[in-house]
């Protein structure tokens, strides 16, 4: 008696319950016709067609295509994020000449220039590429421009004091004090790249998440919009993760992370 | 637990011999805007000798160290100091992504980098946290890490902006004793800036008040280091005259307790 009750207390503590319950009312409505399957697919049928599509190649071929647009996109996002920030960060003149620039740039939502860079640039892959890196690059600008201007000016000054030159003080002072910014501003842009990806893909795409996607609307598939659902939200955390593994290799020293 | 010993060193100390100073300044003005914060000050320091610098907040003390640092603009003025220098701030200001022993080698160039910055770190009795991240060091330790990057560099003049007033009493004592046997070891000119007048007498040959950009007062400490005690009274009571603290003679507990009446 003491046992079950002791059982049931730590059942309604834990965390996975509910979730589990809900899978389980979701397949229990599913199987007895209460969602109807173009409503919404039951998760073992998600389960079941997630299956075919890794053993067909459709979901790997597919994921790899969409990782590619993310890939390049970001790639050049935080590219040029980088550099203005640099420019922006480390001279009066380029802050003056940059962050005007880019602060025209973050009053636009991005999603807006869509119609504008199908125009620009058709529906193949440059304006997916393009959306996502126009996207990436402004927290990377911001975070980094910040933490550059906000490096102790104390720290500076020391090192100044014991003879480092220009390039010394920017190597070994200002851009290590601004790292943990710049790492802010990566895990910013890449759950954007994941956003804008989902977007970007709904343009005419012929292969891709985003195309899976679209064809299953089509067909009225709704185990692989689920699916494709799904492999989203793993891309979203895996961004978080591997920023996550970056700053612990290379933030070592903060106090959150020290052992004391 | 390796600390340092604190020893007050033995009457065989010489005076600095009077060379040419290392440090000269004549007239040396320092206006931000209307504010005139160094007033014509004239100061030499001569190689190797010990100067602490006493004044209250405000008085331009640090403008002056930062001066002599190379840190602020001189606006066309002449100033004398050795290019071999190095600056103890109050706060360690040690690099927190970097190692210790990596913030002591910082800007070192030469062979054998990481030897010599371990070499000084032993020195400053730190030889067992060499591979450890600043933030997990004690305030004393930090400025012993301070003190073991500044003096790597075998400065010609060491200046000291008041390195030791965030420490607690004790670390605080033994960071004098520390200092005084680095300086023996290795006699760069000191200028050290701080607001404690007995930590003035207890290190300097020479003690300048500084007060509303000017130097005010000047007491060569005849007296070696350890034996002091007799010279300490009126010395005391003189420097803190000019600070305008008007304290009688006397120890540290009565000159309070006096002074608590009197205020």
């Amino acid at each position: 008696m003491a046992a079950a009750e002791g059982l049931l207390n730590r059942l309604s503590r834990a965390r996975w319950v509910s979730p589990v319950l809900l899978l389980a009312a979701w397949e229990f409505s599913s199987r007895t016709g209460l969602i109807p399957p173009r409503t919404l697919a039951a998760p073992s049928t998600v389960i079941a067609t997630l299956g075919t599509m890794i053993l067909n190649g459709e979901l790997g071929y597919n994921l790899a295509v969409s990782l590619g647009r993310a890939a390049i996109g970001l790639a050049i996002g935080v590219s040029v994020g980088v550099a203005l920030g640099l420019a922006a960060g480390l001279s009066r003149s380029g802050e003056a000449m940059v962050d005007p620039l880019m602060q025209i740039k973050r009053t636009i939502p991005v999603l807006a220039l869509t119609p504008l860079f199908i125009v620009w640039f058709g529906i193949g892959e440059t304006p997916k590429i393009a959306l996502i890196a126009f996207a990436t690059l402004f927290p990377v600008y911001l975070n980094l421009y910040q933490g550059i201007r906000g490096v102790d000016v104390r720290l500076v000054e020391a090192a100044r004091s014991f003879g480092l030159g220009r390039a010394q003080l920017i190597t070994q002072v200002i851009l290590p004090g601004a790292l943990p910014s710049l790492l802010t501003g990566l895990r910013y842009a890449l759950s954007i790249a994941v956003l804008v990806l989902v977007i970007a893909e709904q343009i005419n795409a012929s292969a891709g998440l985003g195309f899976l996607v679209n064809n299953a609307r089509d067909f009225l598939r709704t185990d692989i919009i689920v699916v494709c659902l799904m492999i989203y939200a793993l891309l979203g955390l895996s961004a978080d993760w591997a920023v996550r593994l970056i700053e612990r290799r290379t933030l070592a020293w903060r106090p959150s992370l020290v052992e004391a | 637990m390796a600390s340092a010993t604190v020893t007050w060193l033995p009457a065989a100390e010489k005076r600095p011999p009077r060379t040419s100073p290392v440090v000269e300044l004549n007239g040396f003005t320092r206006r931000f805007g209307e504010v005139t914060v160094l007033d014509g000050i004239d100061l030499k320091i001569a190689a190797g000798e010990f100067v602490a610098l006493l004044g209250r907040s405000g008085s331009g003390k640090t403008t002056l160290l930062r001066t002599l640092a190379g840190l602020d603009p001189v606006g066309g003025q002449e100033v004398t100091v050795p290019a071999s220098r190095a600056v103890v701030f109050q706060d360690s200001r040690l690099l927190p992504w970097k190692r210790v022993w990596s913030n002591v080698a910082l800007g070192l160039k030469g062979a054998d980098v990481r030897a010599r910055a371990e070499q000084a770190l032993r020195e400053v009795g730190l030889g067992h946290r060499l591979d450890v991240w600043p933030r997990t060091l004690s305030g004393g330790e930090a400025q012993r890490t301070a003190l073991a990057r500044a003096l790597v560099r075998e400065p010609q003049l060491l200046l000291l902006d008041e390195p030791f007033a965030a420490l607690d009493a004790l670390t605080r004592m033994k960071m004098h004793g520390l200092v005084l046997s680095l300086w023996q070891a290795h006699r760069p000119a000191v200028m050290m800036v701080t607001h404690d007048v007995d930590e003035a007498i207890a290190l300097a040959d020479r003690v300048l008040v500084l007060d509303g950009g000017r130097i005010i007062a000047e007491e060569v400490i005849e007296a070696p280091r350890g034996e002091r005690t007799a010279a300490v009274r009126p010395l005391r009571a003189s420097l803190l005259r000019h600070l305008g603290v008007d304290a009688p003679e006397g120890s540290y507990a009565d000159a309070v307790a006096r002074s608590g009446g009197v205020l």
